[in-house]
């Protein structure tokens, strides 16, 4: 008789809690857990590269050069690479250039620390993708303007990824990052992974659920995060018009990468119904967006996944 | 056109994953040297990062790990707040890590009904003062910190949320906040049998809900309480920053 076990291993990084689940029938589940914990740190790498909410991060560090062409980390040009990459997909209505508008917004304050960094200087609106100068060859990013980059919607996913690759190798794993999750094999009961989709009215609740495997779901939604300084905006903002949109309560996406199934969820969420839908399609991943009425709208392969 | 875009990001990300491997980043990037000190591997991670430290001059790190499983003290936590104010040469710790050094001494040692790697994971901190005190020459030696904010080690915190009280491992190293681990629910799932499965089970299997939740509560500001617990104790007092 052979037996697996889950062992799960928590968490905090890039505000928030982290859950990595690895079902395995290994013996030696304290080295599975070091396994584990070896792999959590790609976390707090990608977070050294990319905070917005620490002075010393390269990402900030490269927002306090305007003007000048500065080499960066593989970690930090990947990611604003990326993230530039899929504003020009959606023309610009997602945009890592809302940073400044975000800590506008309140959300300038360090989970652990409690410290808030803001960057007065920077443009708010007269600012977009494009003065965001992505030299890969040279490792270099020049911004043209003084601005204040947000990889809320990238560099977690990527964060996901980089883990997940380590441990596929087991049975089975979960990398959950605040509800952005990547699932490899199958559960401790030799069956695809379950996936819930949070209701965005009851924290308690699921609105649907997925079954599914070796694919990445991320989920943007209006309840997640509310600014505390305006009580009707919350974390996501469309640099279109600098405020929330109103169409969706929350967008789903299944991809082969949490980076991209991140990305595009903000960006289904910002777009909105129908577009949104159109959207993942044309980018050829499935997804799922709820409604203002908690109707679900989905892509058309997207049923296959729905459990039940 | 549609299935074209899908394919170009797919390529980009393997492209990115590739070149953050390519460049060293991950793969076994443990915590640089904790490897080397031969650590039991019952320790956890939050174990042999906080004897990896090194910014704060304390040369004494690298022996740390052979004097590691010869002490087995529990509940001394308090110690680590004064000894980490030892260890930049201050007489003066400040009486508020002190109190919330032994604070966390009563919260962290009570999660005692976890797996091993948890209760042991609250050792470190016991540990590097014990060995700290024994060697008093390595005291004498660093220079007082001014530059860093936060002094090395680990330092444990709780706090309570919604699904109870919390405990968290904040490490410290070269000054920075190298991670954070919440070391209340470090456990293993019970275990589970693939053949053959009592019905019980089955049934039990299909009314719970769900493995992961997409979407769900992603906020850690529950957690900032335990983490503020944890940073209190690792305040450098000398920080002129």
């Amino acid at each position: 008789m052979h037996t697996r076990e889950r062992i799960r291993k928590q968490g905090l990084a890039m505000d928030t809690r982290i859950t990595i689940d690895v079902v395995t029938s290994r013996k030696d589940a304290a080295q599975v857990g070091q396994i584990i914990d070896d792999a959590m740190m790609a976390f707090y790498e990608v977070e050294r590269a990319c905070s917005r909410f620490d002075a010393s991060s390269e990402l900030m560090q490269l927002v306090a050069r305007p003007g000048e062409e500065v080499v960066v980390s593989p970690l930090l040009l990947q990611t604003v690479s990326f993230a530039c990459t899929i504003a020009e997909l959606t023309d610009g209505r997602f945009d890592p250039t809302v940073g400044r508008r975000l800590q506008q917004l309140g959300f300038q304050r360090h989970y652990l620390t409690g410290t808030q960094l803001d960057t007065p200087e920077a443009n708010v609106s007269d600012v977009s993708y494009r003065d965001i100068i992505v030299n890969k060859e040279a490792s270099t990013i020049t911004l043209a303007k003084p601005m204040v980059i947000d990889l809320g919607a990238v560099a977690k996913g990527f964060a996901i990824d980089l883990v997940a690759k380590q441990l596929v190798d087991f049975e089975g794993c979960i990398v959950d990052a605040g509800g952005d999750v990547y699932l490899s094999g199958h559960n401790e009961f030799d069956e695809p992974w379950r996936v819930g989709i949070q209701h965005p009215d009851d924290k308690g609740a699921t609105i649907a659920t997925l079954r599914l495997s070796d694919c990445a779901v991320c989920t943007s939604g209006d309840y997640e995060r509310r600014s505390p300084i305006d009580k009707n905006a919350h974390h996501i903002v469309s640099p279109v018009n600098n405020s929330n949109q109103q169409q969706v309560r929350s967008a789903t996406v299944v991809a082969p990468f949490a980076m991209m199934a991140d990305a595009l969820s903000t960006a289904a969420f910002v777009m909105g119904l129908p577009q949104g839908l159109q959207f993942l399609e044309e980018c050829d991943v499935e997804g799922l967006l709820v409604s203002p009425d908690l109707s679900i709208e989905m892509t058309h392969q997207m049923r296959g996944y729905i459990d039940g | 056109m549609a299935k074209k875009m899908g394919n170009k990001l797919v390529a980009i990300c393997t492209v990115a994953l590739g070149a953050a491997y390519g460049a060293g980043y991950l793969v076994t990037k443990t915590p640089a040297s904790a490897s080397l000190l031969a650590v039991p591997s019952s320790l956890s991670n939050t174990t042999t990062a906080s004897t990896t430290g090194t910014s704060g001059g304390s040369s004494s790190g690298k022996t740390l790990g052979s004097t590691f499983s010869s002490n087995s003290s529990s509940g001394s936590n308090s110690n680590s707040a004064s000894t980490n104010s030892n260890a930049t040469g201050s007489s003066s710790p400040s009486s508020g890590s002190q109190a919330s050094g032994s604070t966390s001494s009563s919260s962290t040692s009570s999660p005692s009904t976890h797996t091993t790697s948890s209760s042991s994971s609250t050792a470190p901190a016991t540990k590097t003062s014990a060995v700290k005190k024994s060697t008093p020459p390595a005291k004498a030696k660093p220079a007082v910190n001014t530059t860093s904010q936060y002094l090395d080690g680990t330092y444990q915190g709780s706090g309570s949320d919604a699904i109870g009280t919390v405990y968290v491992a904040v490490t410290v190293q070269g000054g920075k906040i190298t991670n954070c681990q919440i070391t209340q629910c470090d456990t293993h799932y019970p275990q589970s049998y693939i053949d053959p499965v009592l019905p019980q089970e089955v049934i039990a299997r299909q009314s719970a809900q769900v493995d992961v939740v997409s979407g769900a509560t992603g906020s850690s500001y529950d957690f900032a309480m335990a983490v503020q617990q944890a940073l209190t104790q690792a305040q450098n007092p000398h920080y002129k920053g």
